[in-house]
């Protein structure tokens, strides 16, 4: 019969844990985006749109640093790290959906006023935390 | 699906962690895997079954397999 080797075999997937820890250039990114979403919105404040435009590049330069970082995380992460988050995002979007349906009505009844760009995010970023619970519960 | 992935951990007493880091993945996969709500991947199967030099059947059991063939077999009929 063969016997299992007992000492621990390295996995070049995961240090250890299959968590993904982010590197240091992806805290650098993820530190660069709020830093200049912080720095445009200072100059608007200060400088006025006009100004603003000339931030916008850095901006948009920053946030897909952003998102590629967010992938690299993703990617790293176990598989079933990875079915919660996409089960997160999924419940996120289909909540987005469902809002564009029905906010309208809210709004044309006069019970709520419009919806800000800035309200979308923030619900959007509820959803994602809401499926990511109900689907960690779910695979405890 | 069933496993006996506790079962085998016990006998070579090694803890969830410890498993979870030989596979390389989180305890937590490791306890769903474990516990039947989360069924692995074939890749994942066929590194758990080289952890302890088994094969995946003899690990994993399709507890449903049997009567979804009967099923099917009467439904043909």
């Amino acid at each position: 019969m063969i016997v299992a080797d007992t000492s621990l075999s390295s996995s070049p997937r995961a240090s250890g844990l299959g968590c993904a820890r982010m590197q240091r250039g992806e805290i650098v990114a993820v530190g660069a985006f709020v830093v200049t979403c912080a720095a445009a919105a200072a100059v608007r404040k200060l400088y006025g749109v006009e100004a603003l435009r000339w931030c916008l590049p850095a901006v948009v330069l920053s946030g897909v640093l952003y998102l590629r970082t967010i992938s690299r995380i993703v990617s790293r992460l176990d598989e079933l790290q990875q079915r919660i988050w996409l089960e997160a995002v999924g419940f996120g979007a289909l909540g987005i959906f469902l809002t564009g349906i029905i906010y309208p009505m809210f709004e044309k009844s006069g019970v709520l006023g419009p919806l800000q760009p800035l309200g979308m995010s923030a619900l959007l970023v509820v959803f994602v935390i809401a499926g990511y619970l109900q689907a960690r519960w779910r695979f405890r | 699906m069933k496993n006996r992935l506790r079962v085998l951990r016990a006998e070579r007493d090694w803890s969830q962690s410890d498993l979870a880091v030989r596979l390389g993945v989180s305890r937590q996969t490791v306890n769903a895997v474990e516990t039947g709500k989360y069924d692995p991947s074939l890749p994942l199967a066929f590194r758990i079954a080289r952890e302890f030099s088994l094969r995946i059947e003899e690990i994993f059991d399709p507890e449903d397999s049997p009567a979804l063939i009967t099923n099917h077999l009467e439904v043909q009929k």
